[in-house]
């Protein structure tokens, strides 16, 4: 540490007070300036994280939807007469589809779970289509999914947590204001969480 | 944002005060390294000083003797004194010249503080060189020392498991690998996220149910994403250079049968500078012990640290303690395990008659207690029933009963108890060396009737490891560990280990002309300096180690030589 004292203190032996007198507030100005940037970067970061967690969310729900009509069909082939629950799982497909925004998406999302929540309860109504080994495989990938849309979402939702706390704490919400950063919305419902699930057991 | 913890808080405090506990902890290790670099040096500048001056001093005090016996004689034939004084003053005399006599002039002090500067830049040298030998360890000799293979069909769901943590953790998914024991443990190992591995007993697979497994992998990857296996070799370089010169004194003292601490030992001449009992008590004793116990608190706050960002991770803590009270009621013991290694682990490796005993809650304990790790994740999760628990550490006690761990075969490769092992085995990084006979598979184990990893194409480079056996142990540069015959030719390349992972160096062995025989490679397409196996880093520690111990020659000549 004392080394690196040293040619300063060698420099303020040699050099006039006039000199070492103006490096100190030289000296102040370049630790703000080092301080800000390094601040302005850690939000840019941030940002970057957020959209980076947010493209993996995309992803799983990109994927779940991907398996949907492999299921829908599957389950068709069996119970094809229980046209309400696949027209919900269609709808809430198209409402996915259409929505966007963290907040928006995340109620679509949540329509549908339920959705596939009330297809999978169906379901379970016809042991013929347990039989068929590719129902299994598929509501195993499909709760797969559903796990890894979990995580995503958690993953998002921390570095949001971050970023929205970053712009802000007191120093960086300075930079917020100067430089337009803007929070981010999280990926929770809207409307409240809990709805009726209509669970039917089959009459055994 | 709705989390289900009951105190989430706390957690995150608890994150942020192990973060903090570990800077605290980094900072006292440098803290101590710093006298212990500069005592080390004033001792040894202090040592060659002294032999090198010593016939000047004797000669000064000779001639101040008989200066002294001159006037003395003179004043007895003046008769200014009598004999009979003189000899009464004899003694104050003979000390007062001797102390004159072994004053170190201007010139050997000067000597002594260049002596000091360079041993000092000398031995920081030796400590870069730790941590780049700790570094650049492969993590597939840790995955072997163990007798790992990678996860299969059978352990699908823990891959599943580990995957989706990754995802929940923002990491890259880590590769599972399986020990084929029944003991409960589990490390992680890799300096990166992307080079990370995570190996799973077999037992813990058999005992844990799913939750439990979720909570113990979720530990093992936040080690990887906190980067403690990075840290833990800074501090466990730091710890071995610390130990280095108690560690070699025991070897030499456990070799010859010696006991007892002399601290005049090999200098018992007269005039052995009193200066020096301080620092050979703290570079011998002081400095070893603390650095031991530093080493063992970071290992410790980063287990807690580790086990607070994996109940946050899967957000539920009750997972990873009834994990915990299962490996208490059977017991974490793996044999043959190194302790300079044993951080790695879920739990204390250490024999179970020990762990439980003398070092579980010690100070020089890798891990913190398990009650005690128990305890921070209730204060997380809110109590979970002192019954679960319960349960839990019996099933864990039965489980043992049922499959006492499995003694380790005599073909493994023995470890020993010494940190010293890790390195002078052999050479544990393994030489590079380049493959001049055709294709070669590289087998997943010891024999040629085990899976085919990958090929090794002619011209591909490899680390051979040092361990003899039926067949050599390699290291591929993608990572791929394996084994291939003896029969297969290799040529010796002048490179570090580490560097075969880099693009550069990869250079193309020319089709040898049936007729020449394929001595030197000659016409390498690589960049000269890549291909001639020495990087800008060698050239300039062999030069720095080549100028000092010249500049050293030169000044104690200079200084000492023409007068």
């Amino acid at each position: 540490m004392l080394s690196i004292a040293l040619p300063f203190v060698v420099a303020a032996a040699f050099a006039p007070p006039v000199i070492v007198g103006a490096a100190f507030p030289l000296l102040f100005i370049v630790l703000v300036a080092g301080a800000a940037i390094g601040l302005y970067n850690r939000l840019i970061r941030d940002r970057m994280r957020t959209r980076e967690a947010w493209s993996g969310v995309d992803v799983q729900l990109k994927r779940r939807s991907s398996l949907i009509p492999n299921l829908v069909e599957t389950v068709q082939g069996y119970a094809g007469h229980e046209r309400e629950v696949f027209e919900q799982v269609a709808r809430s497909r198209g409402a996915l589809a259409g929505a966007s925004g963290p907040a928006a998406i995340a109620s679509a999302d949540q329509g549908l779970s339920q959705a596939l929540g009330r297809l999978m309860a169906v379901a379970e109504n016809y042991p013929q289509l347990q039989a068929a080994g590719t129902f299994k495989q598929l509501q195993d990938e499909l709760s797969d999914t559903e796990e890894k849309i979990a995580y995503a979402r958690q993953f998002y939702n921390q570095n949001v947590l971050e970023y929205n706390t970053r712009i802000q704490s007191f120093p960086s919400n300075q930079f917020a204001k100067w430089f337009r950063f803007e929070p981010v919305a999280f990926f929770a419902a809207e409307e409240s969480a809990a709805q009726d699930v209509n669970v039917h057991f089959p009459a055994a | 944002m709705t989390t289900p913890i009951a105190a989430p808080v706390l957690v995150y405090n608890r994150i942020a005060q192990n973060r903090r506990k570990t800077v605290v902890l980094a900072i006292v290790a440098i803290l101590l390294t710093i006298p212990f670099v500069l005592g080390s040096s004033f001792a040894v500048a202090e040592g060659i000083t002294w032999q090198v001056s010593r016939q000047a001093h004797l000669n000064r005090f000779h001639q101040l003797r008989m200066d002294r016996l001159q006037t003395e004689y003179d004043d007895i034939a003046h008769h200014r004194e009598s004999p009979r004084h003189l000899r009464t003053t004899m003694d104050t005399s003979l000390r007062a010249d001797l102390r004159t006599a072994n004053e170190y002039t201007g010139d050997e002090r000067s000597m002594r503080l260049e002596i000091l500067l360079l041993f000092a830049t000398g031995l920081t040298a030796v400590l870069g060189l730790l941590v780049w030998g700790f570094a650049s360890s492969p993590t597939s000799k840790l995955l072997v020392m163990c007798d790992a293979r990678p996860a299969g069909n059978e352990e699908r769901e823990a891959q599943r498991i580990l995957e989706n943590l990754a995802i929940g953790a923002g990491l890259p998914a880590p590769r599972l690998y399986v020990i084929e024991t029944m003991s409960l443990n589990a490390f992680a190992a890799g300096m990166t996220p992307q080079t990370a591995v995570i190996a799973v007993t077999h037992g813990l697979l058999a005992l844990l149910d799913r939750r439990e497994l979720e909570g113990v992998l979720a530990h093992e990857l936040s080690h990887i994403g906190n980067y403690d296996t990075r840290l833990n070799v800074m501090a466990a370089s730091f710890a071995l250079f610390l130990r280095m010169p108690y560690l070699m004194r025991r070897k030499y003292r456990l070799s010859r049968r010696r006991a007892g601490f002399n601290p005049f030992y090999g200098r018992l001449q007269v005039g052995y500078s009193l200066l020096l009992i301080p620092v050979n008590i703290y570079v011998f004793l002081v400095a070893p012990l603390l650095a031991a116990i530093v080493r063992s608190a970071i290992s410790r706050s980063r287990e807690f640290l580790a086990d607070a960002d994996a109940a946050l991770l899967t957000r539920y803590p009750e997972g990873l303690m009834r994990a915990l009270a299962k490996i208490a009621g059977a017991g974490s013991a793996v044999a043959a395990a190194n302790p300079a290694v044993s951080h790695l682990y879920f739990a204390d490796p250490a024999l179970s008659g020990v762990s439980l005993g003398f070092f579980s809650g010690n100070l020089l304990a890798s891990h913190p207690p398990i009650d005690q790790r128990i305890s921070r994740l209730v204060e997380f999760g809110g109590p979970a029933s002192a019954a679960a628990i319960e349960t839990a550490a019996a099933a864990g006690r039965d489980f043992t009963r049922d499959h006492p761990p499995i003694p380790r075969s005599e073909g493994s490769a023995a470890s020993s108890s010494d940190e010293l092992a890790l390195v002078t085995n052999g050479n544990p990084l393994g030489r590079v060396f380049r493959v001049v006979s055709d294709d070669t598979p590289i087998y997943d184990r010891a024999s040629t009737t085990s899976m085919v990893l990958t090929r090794a194409k002619r011209g591909d480079l490899l680390v051979v490891f040092d361990d003899p056996g039926k067949m050599r142990q390699v290291l591929t540069s993608n990572q791929t560990f394996g084994y291939i015959p003896l029969s297969v030719k290799l040529q010796r390349e002048d490179m570090l280990p580490a560097e075969i992972h880099t693009q550069s160096s990869r250079g193309v062995l020319p089709d040898p002309d049936p007729k020449a025989q394929p001595q030197t490679p000659a016409g390498l397409p690589a960049t000269a300096s890549a291909a001639s196996g020495l990087t800008f880093q060698q050239i300039a520690l062999c030069a720095g180690f080549g100028i000092m111990v010249f500049a050293g020659m030169l000044i104690a000549l200079i200084e000492f030589g023409g007068k």
